[in-house]
C-alpha cells in the first residue's frame, strides 16, 4: 500500500534550511526513488521553479512551496495519488500545470483522490466528484 | 503504472533508510550550526559552574569531577532531545517519513544516529578539556571519553523513544525530563563509576563493558520502540 501511495497533504515537508531542489530531492529519495538531476530538472520547470532552483526554502513565497512540493508528482512515480488541497495557494498558472499533471497521470491509468475547494479543471468522464457538507 | 520503480519502492530496505536520514539530519545540523554551539557551550558552562561554586579544594574536585561532568552530560543531551521529532512534525515531514516505503524504525535509527553525530560526539572529545579543571589525569581522562563515548549513544537512543512520546504535547520539554532522566541513571551510575573506579586504581573494565551492552540493546530496541510511538503521535 505505501509503496504504491504518494501521500501531498496540508503541511508542505519542506525544509527551511535547503533548497528548492535540495528539497525535492530529499522527499524524492525518501518516496525511495531514484533522484536523478535532469528529471529534478525537468520537474522543477514544469512547475516554473527553475529560478528558485538554488533558493532556500526559507525565502519562498507560499505558492513557491506548494509547487516545490507538488513538484514531486513528476518525480515519485506512484499509481494512486492522495492530494490534500493541492491547488491551495497556486496561481492560475500553476493550477493549470496541477490540471496537466493530474490529466497526465489519469490518461496512463492512475488514479487521484483529491479533497479541495477549489474547482479543478479536469475532463468530465475522468474524475467523479463528492460533495461533503 | 511504472512497474520497475513500483519494485524498487518496495523493495526498499533498512539500510538505505538509515542513510537517507542520517545524511539529511546531518546536513540539516551542518546548516543551523548555532544550534550546535549552544548545546556545547551549555556544557562547558555547567561543568564549569561546579569548581566555582564549591570552591577549589583540589581533593574534593577530583572526587567529583567525573559525577559532574556525566550529570552535565545528560542534561546537555536532555536540551537537544526536543528538536529530534519537533521540526519534522511540524512541517509535516514526519508524515511523510511515516508513509515512505523505507521502514521507519530504520529512518529514525538514522535520525538518532545524527543526533549523536552532532550532540554527543563533540561532547565526548571536548571533556577530557573540560575534565583538566577537575584535576582528572591521563588514564581517567582516557575512560571518561571512552565512556562518554559509549554512553552518550545510549542517552541519544533512550531520549529518542521519550522525545518521540512527547510529540506534540504542551510543556513537553519538561514532560520529557520527568520521562527520561531516570531511565538514565544506570547510564550515569557506570560511566561515573568507570572513572571512580579507574581514580582508586581498581580498572574500569567492568563498567565499561556495562556501558557497551546498554547501548547494544538500545540500539536494537529503541528505534522499535521510538517508531511506534511516533505512530501513535501522527494518529
Amino acid at each position: 500500500m505505501r509503496a504504491s501511495t504518494l501521500f501531498i497533504g496540508h503541511a508542505s515537508a519542506l525544509k527551511d534550511e535547503l533548497t528548492t531542489e535540495e528539497n525535492l530531492a530529499s522527499l524524492t529519495s525518501l518516496h525511495g526513488a531514484l533522484v536523478e538531476r535532469p528529471a529534478l530538472l525537468e520537474a522543477l520547470g514544469t512547475w516554473s521553479l527553475s529560478r528558485q532552483r538554488a533558493l532556500a526554502a526559507r525565502v519562498l513565497s507560499q505558492g513557491q512551496r506548494r509547487r516545490t512540493s507538488l513538484a514531486r508528482l513528476k518525480t515519485v512515480s506512484r499509481p494512486l495519488w492522495v492530494l490534500d488541497e493541492p491547488a491551495a495557494a497556486l496561481d492560475d498558472a500553476g493550477a493549470a500545470t496541477l490540471a496537466s499533471t493530474l490529466a497526465a497521470h489519469l490518461a496512463g491509468g492512475g488514479i487521484a483522490v483529491i479533497a479541495t475547494h477549489q474547482d479543478l479543471p479536469l475532463a468530465a468522464g475522468a474524475s467523479r466528484t463528492l460533495r461533503l457538507g | 503504472m511504472n512497474e520497475a520503480v513500483a519494485r524498487l519502492a518496495s523493495d526498499a530496505g533498512a539500510w538505505p533508510g538509515l542513510a537517507w536520514a542520517l545524511r539529511r539530519d546531518l546536513k540539516l545540523a551542518l546548516r543551523s550550526k548555532a544550534e550546535l554551539g549552544v548545546q556545547l557551550l551549555f556544557y562547558a558552562i555547567v561543568v564549569t559552574l561546579f569548581p566555582l561554586g564549591v570552591g577549589a579544594d583540589p581533593a574534593l574536585l577530583r572526587m567529583l569531577g567525573a559525577g559532574i561532568l556525566w550529570v552535565a552530560a545528560l542534561l546537555a543531551s536532555l536540551l537537544s532531545l526536543p528538536r529530534l521529532f519537533a521540526a519534522d512534525f511540524a512541517d509535516g515531514t514526519l508524515e511523510q517519513i511515516a508513509l515512505s516505503p523505507y521502514p521507519l524504525p530504520a529512518l529514525i535509527s538514522g535520525k538518532i544516529a545524527a543526533h549523536w553525530f552532532t550532540t554527543g560526539l563533540p561532547l565526548a572529545l571536548l571533556s577530557p578539556l573540560l575534565a583538566l579543571q577537575f584535576g582528572l589525569e591521563g588514564p581517567e581522562l582516557a575512560v571518561l571519553a571512552l565512556g562518554l563515548l559509549l554512553g552518550t549513544p545510549t542517552l541519544s537512543l533512550l531520549g529518542a523513544v521519550g522525545a518521540a512520546l512527547t510529540l506534540g504535547l504542551r510543556a513537553s520539554g519538561a514532560l520529557l525530563a520527568l520521562l527520561i532522566l531516570p531511565l538514565y541513571v544506570p547510564i550515569l551510575i557506570f560511566g561515573a563509576g568507570a572513572v571512580d573506579a579507574m581514580r582508586v586504581g581498581l580498572g574500569a573494565g567492568g563498567e565499561l563493558s556495562v556501558l557497551g551492552a546498554a547501548l547494544l540493546t538500545a540500539a536494537v530496541g529503541a528505534p522499535l520502540a521510538a517508531a511506534a510511538a511516533v505512530r501513535i503521535a501522527l494518529d
